[in-house]
C-alpha cells in the first residue's frame, strides 16, 4: 500500500515540470532597455528588444500603458509575440516628469519578483520619451546596445556615479544622503548625450542638475570614481591647456555645532600640459597652487547649488547623523544643510608627471 | 577381475611395501573393498570424452593406468617427467613420488576428477590403490601484454593474462617482500575455481582480511566462472551506482594498492584482479601521476576531479539554466544563447536526451567493432550527424558543445566502472534539473551525498577521508604530493596508527 501511494506521489511529479515555476528561455522575450514616463494620467511604457528569427537578430520597439507599471508592462504583453521579460534589463529610463513625482512608486515593481535584476542602470531622461528611442540623429547601432554601453562607458570615467536600481532606491529612502541619478538629453544632433547628473532633494527631482565637470568632480567629492577621472582646466597666466588624472583622494570632515569644513587631499598625474617644465619644482609647486585653487572653486560652486536645491549628494548628513545629532536633531536635515556654512580645502599633490625629463 | 588375477600375492606384498613408505597418507584398505579400476570404469566416469586420453603403463612396481585431458595436459612434458620419477621408483629412493611436479594420493573418485580436471597427468595403480599425480599442464595463453583499457604513457607496460601463475610471478617481481601473503580458494560446487587473494600482512588490517575471508567462505558452493560473478557477493550494495571493488589489469596498480593495505583477489582464468576495500578516490587515480612529476601529477588529478564535476552536472546545469533560471546567464552571452535555442521545437530535456542517447550509441557501437571501423563509426557518428543534427534545427548547438564536453569529461576517469556509472548518472540529475531547476539539482546531489557517505567497501568506509574526516590526507587526494614528504599510512580507518608508508 505505502509503495502504491509513493508512486502516485513520485509519477505526477514528472508531469510537474510544465506547472512549476519553469519558463523556458526560448519561449521569453529578453528586454534589455525600457522607458517609464506618464501621458495623461496614465503610465506609458516602451521596449526595446531584440527578436529572433532565422538565425538573425533584428531590433524592435513595442509600448504599453496602464494605470501602474505593471499594468502597462502586462498590456504591451498584449502586442508582443513572446513574453516580455526583465531578467536582463540593463538600463531603465524615466522620465523627468516622474522623477519628480512618484520614482519609487514605479520602481516598487522590481523589487517584487527574485527573477527581476536590480543590478541595472537607472538614468533619467528630459523630453519626449519616444524620441529617446526613436532617436531622431543616427546612432548607428540599436537603442537597446546604446544605453548600455554609454551608461557603463560613463561609469568607467567617472561622468556619473555607479547607480544600480538596487543603490539608487537605498539611498532614495535614506534621510541621510540625496540621491544623483545620470540625467539624459537629446543634443542638436539628434543623439541622447549624458547632460550631467539629476539632483533629488526628499526623494524628488528637484529639477536642477550638475554639468559634466560639476558631476565628475562630485564624484570626487563624494569619493566615488569610476576607473578614469580626469579634468580638464585652461591656466591663463601660462595660457596652456591642463588635464589631469585624479588618483586617489584623502577626505577629512570636521563638523563643529554650526559648521562644516572639510579637507581634500587629491593625489594627481599630468596627463595633458604642453607648457611642461614640471621638471622645476616652482612650476610643479605653482601647479598644484594653481588645480588646489582652480578645484576648490568648482567645490564651492558645487555646494552652493546643491544648498539651494536642498540636495545633500555629498552625503555629509550621514556623518552628522552618526557623530553629531545635536546638530541632526536641529530639525529636517535638508533644511539645515541648504543653511549650514561648509567650508572647504583642497590640498592638490603631484604625484606623476607622466614624463620623463 | 583383481582378485583372480594370478600376479595377487606379489601385489599385496607390494601393497604393505608402499604403505610403510607412505603410511601417513594412505589408509590400507581390504582387497575386498577395493573399488574397481579398469580402463572402461575411468573412461565412463568421463563421459567417453573424446580429449580423455586413457594409456596402460609399464611400472617397476606394476600395472599402472594413465589417462589425462589432451586439451589440458602437455604430453612430451609429462613423458620427461614420468621417466624421471620411473627412474627415482627403480632406484627405490625414499618417497620416490615426491617431487616439485609431482606427488601420490590416495586413489579416490573424487581426487582423480580434480586432479584430471586441473590438468594434470595422473597414473593410477590399482593394486595399491594409488594415484601418481604429474604436473605438466599446456600453457598455452596471451603474453603480458599492456591491457587496452587502462594505457600510461610513462611507466611499465605489462598487463596481467588468464593465468593466475603468470599473474603472480608479476606482483612477485616487483614487489620482494616475504609478507606478501598469497592464499587461495577453492570456489564453486559443480565445477571449481581457483580464487587466489593477496595482501601485505603487516600492513593490511587484519579485520578487513578475516571479513573477506569469511565472506569468500560464504560462496565456496556457488559456481563462479569470473571475478564480475563474485563482485555481487562481495559487494555491501549491489543497487549502488558506484563500483566498491576496483577492477585492474594493471600489476603496477595492484602494487601499489597492496602497499596501502588493500587485498587483491584474482579468479583464474580472468586477467582482472579486484581490489577492496577502496574509497571513491582510488577510482580517480592513474599509475601516470605517481611516475609523473609532482606538478605534472597533480594538475591531471584536478583535472580528473573537475571532469567527474562536469560529467555529473553539466547537462543538467545547462538544462535547469535555460528552462528555469535563464537570468543568470551573463549579458553578453544571453542573446547568444537564445539565437541557439530560439527555434528548437521541444524541452531541453528531450534535445539532451537525443544527444546522449546518440553518443552512448556511437560508444557501444563503436566497442565491440573492429579499430579500423570503429573510427568510422566515430567519425560519421560524430562529425557527420553532429553537424546535420544542428542544421536540421532538432537540437541546439549549444547542447552539442554541453553533451560532447559532458562526453569527453566522463572518459577522463581512469577506470572503466566509474567511468560508466557516472555516465549513468547525468540522467537523474537531468530529469530532476528539468523538473525543478536548481533546486531538484540541489536534492539529488543531497541523495547523492548522503549515499556516497554511507556506502562502504568490505565494511571500510568509501567517502574517506571525508567521512571520517581526515584533512590531513585531502593534500594526497586531490593532489599528488611529493615522496619526500611525510606519508600518513592508511592502515585501517580508524586511524589509530600512524606509520610512514607510501601514499593513496
Amino acid at each position: 500500500m505505502r509503495k502504491v501511494v509513493l508512486a502516485l506521489l513520485a509519477i505526477p511529479s514528472i508531469f510537474l515540470g510544465g506547472c512549476w515555476d519553469e519558463s523556458q528561455y526560448k519561449d521569453v522575450t529578453i528586454v534589455p532597455v525600457m522607458g517609464i514616463t506618464t501621458s495623461g494620467g496614465q503610465v506609458k511604457e516602451f521596449f526595446s528588444y531584440p527578436t529572433f528569427h532565422n538565425d538573425t537578430i533584428s531590433y524592435t520597439q513595442s509600448e504599453g500603458s496602464g494605470i501602474s507599471g505593471r499594468s502597462a508592462r502586462e498590456d504591451a504583453n498584449h502586442r508582443t509575440m513572446e513574453a516580455l521579460d526583465f531578467t536582463h534589463l540593463e538600463v531603465l529610463l524615466v522620465s523627468s516628469e516622474i522623477a519628480k513625482n512618484e520614482l519609487h512608486e514605479q520602481l516598487d515593481m522590481f523589487f517584487r519578483s527574485p527573477r527581476n535584476r536590480i543590478t541595472s542602470y537607472l538614468a533619467i531622461v528630459e523630453g519626449d520619451m519616444e524620441q529617446y528611442f526613436k532617436p531622431p540623429g543616427d546612432l548607428n547601432t540599436e537603442v537597446a546596445d546604446f544605453y548600455p554601453e554609454l551608461l557603463r562607458t560613463a561609469v568607467l570615467y567617472s561622468y556619473i556615479t555607479e547607480n544600480t536600481m538596487g543603490e539608487s532606491v537605498k539611498i532614495l529612502l535614506d534621510d541621510t544622503i540625496d540621491l544623483s541619478l545620470p540625467y539624459l538629453t537629446i543634443n542638436d544632433n539628434g543623439i541622447p548625450t549624458i547632460e550631467g547628473i539629476a539632483l533629488f532633494s526628499h526623494g524628488k527631482y528637484t529639477g536642477a542638475t550638475l554639468k559634466k565637470q560639476e558631476a565628475v568632480l562630485a564624484g570626487v567629492m563624494k569619493k566615488q570614481q569610476g576607473k578614469y577621472t580626469r579634468l580638464s582646466f585652461h591656466w591663463k597666466e601660462r595660457d596652456s591647456p591642463i588635464t589631469i588624472e585624479i588618483i586617489n583622494t584623502r577626505r577629512k570632515m570636521k563638523i563643529s555645532n554650526d559648521r562644516i569644513s572639510v579637507n581634500y587631499v587629491i593625489n594627481f598625474s599630468v596627463v595633458e600640459f604642453p607648457n611642461n617644465n614640471l621638471n622645476s619644482k616652482n612650476i610643479r609647486r605653482e601647479t598644484e597652487n594653481f588645480l588646489s585653487a582652480e578645484i576648490k572653486k568648482d567645490f564651492d560652486k558645487i555646494i552652493k547649488k546643491t544648498q539651494e536645491n536642498k540636495s545633500d549628494i555629498i552625503g555629509f548628513g550621514r556623518t552628522v547623523h552618526a557623530f553629531h545629532q545635536k546638530m541632526w536633531n536641529k530639525g529636517d536635515w535638508s533644511e539645515t544643510y541648504s543653511t549650514l556654512p561648509i567650508e572647504v580645502n583642497v590640498t592638490m599633490k603631484m604625484k606623476r608627471t607622466s614624463i620623463y625629463d | 577381475m583383481v582378485g583372480k588375477s594370478p600376479s595377487m600375492f606379489f601385489f599385496l606384498h607390494k601393497s604393505v611395501q608402499w604403505r610403510r613408505y607412505f603410511s601417513r597418507e594412505v589408509k590400507y584398505m581390504g582387497s575386498d573393498n577395493k573399488p574397481v579400476i579398469s580402463k572402461k570404469s575411468l573412461k565412463q566416469l568421463f563421459y567417453n570424452s573424446m580429449d580423455f586420453v586413457i594409456i596402460d603403463v609399464e611400472w617397476p612396481m606394476g600395472k599402472g593406468i594413465l589417462c589425462y585431458y589432451s586439451s589440458l595436459a602437455d604430453p612430451t612434458e609429462a613423458n620427461k617427467q614420468i621417466d624421471i620419477i620411473r627412474q627415482r621408483a627403480l632406484e627405490k629412493t625414499n618417497n620416490w613420488g615426491k617431487t616439485a611436479a609431482s606427488d601420490v594420493k590416495p586413489y579416490s573418485e573424487e581426487e582423480l576428477v580434480k586432479s584430471v580436471c586441473s590438468g594434470q597427468t595422473v597414473i593410477i595403480f590399482e593394486e595399491s590403490q594409488l594415484m601418481l599425480t604429474v604436473s605438466a599442464p599446456n600453457t598455452s595463453g596471451r603474453t603480458p601484454s599492456e591491457p587496452e583499457t587502462e594505457q600510461v604513457v610513462r611507466g611499465p607496460h605489462d598487463g596481467f593474462v588468464e593465468s593466475t601463475q603468470i599473474n603472480l610471478t608479476l606482483i612477485r617481481q616487483k614487489l620482494h617482500r616475504k609478507d606478501l601473503v598469497v592464499k587461495s580458494m577453492e570456489i564453486g560446487a559443480d565445477t571449481s575455481t581457483t580464487m587466489t587473494y593477496l595482501y601485505i600482512d603487516t600492513i593490511a588490517d587484519k579485520d578487513v582480511v578475516k571479513l573477506f575471508e569469511t565472506k569468500l567462505e560464504d560462496v565456496r558452493d556457488i559456481n563462479i566462472l569470473n571475478t564480475g560473478e563474485i563482485e555481487d557477493y562481495l559487494e555491501g550494495s549491489v543497487y549502488s551506482p558506484f563500483p566498491q571493488l576496483l577492477y585492474t589489469e594493471r600489476p603496477d596498480r595492484v602494487v601499489f594498492n597492496l602497499m596501502e593495505g588493500k587485498i587483491a583477489l584474482f579468479a583464474d582464468n580472468s586477467p582482472s584482479a579486484m581490489i577492496a576495500p577502496v574509497t571513491f578516490f582510488s577510482f580517480f587515480q592513474s599509475p601516470d601521476d605517481f611516475n609523473g612529476r609532482v606538478i605534472i601529477g597533480s594538475f591531471f588529478r584536478l583535472l580528473r576531479i573537475i571532469s567527474l564535476v562536469m560529467a555529473i552536472f553539466l547537462p543538467a546545469f545547462y538544462i535547469a539554466v535555460v528552462s528555469f533560471h535563464s537570468e543568470i546567464l551573463p549579458i553578453e552571452l544571453s542573446k547568444k544563447v537564445k539565437l541557439a535555442i530560439n527555434e528548437i521545437p521541444y524541452r531541453p530535456i528531450f534535445e539532451a536526451f537525443i544527444l546522449e542517447v546518440f553518443i552512448e550509441l556511437i560508444r557501444e557501437a563503436s566497442i565491440r567493432l573492429p579499430k579500423p571501423i570503429g573510427q568510422t563509426i566515430g567519425v560519421v557518428g560524430g562529425l557527420i550527424i553532429g553537424d546535420a543534427i544542428v542544421s536540421a534545427g532538432l537540437v541546439s548547438n549549444l547542447m552539442v558543445i554541453v553533451v560532447a564536453l559532458t562526453a569527453i569529461s566522463s572518459f577522463v576517469v581512469p577506470t572503466a566502472e566509474m567511468n560508466m556509472s557516472i555516465r549513468i548518472l547525468r540522467f537523474p540529475f537531468m530529469i530532476a534539473a528539468a523538473l525543478f531547476g536548481f533546486f531538484g539539482m540541489a536534492i539529488g546531489m543531497m541523495i547523492l551525498t548522503i549515499h556516497l557517505l554511507t556506502l562502504s567497501s568490505l565494511k571500510q568506509p568509501y567517502f574517506a577521508p571525508f567521512i571520517p574526516l581526515d584533512t590531513t590526507r585531502f593534500m594526497d587526494i586531490f593532489l599528488r604530493s611529493p615522496y619526500t614528504k611525510f606519508h600518513k599510512q592508511q592502515k585501517t580507518f580508524t586511524f589509530i596508527s600512524k606509520k610512514k608508508g607510501r601514499k593513496s
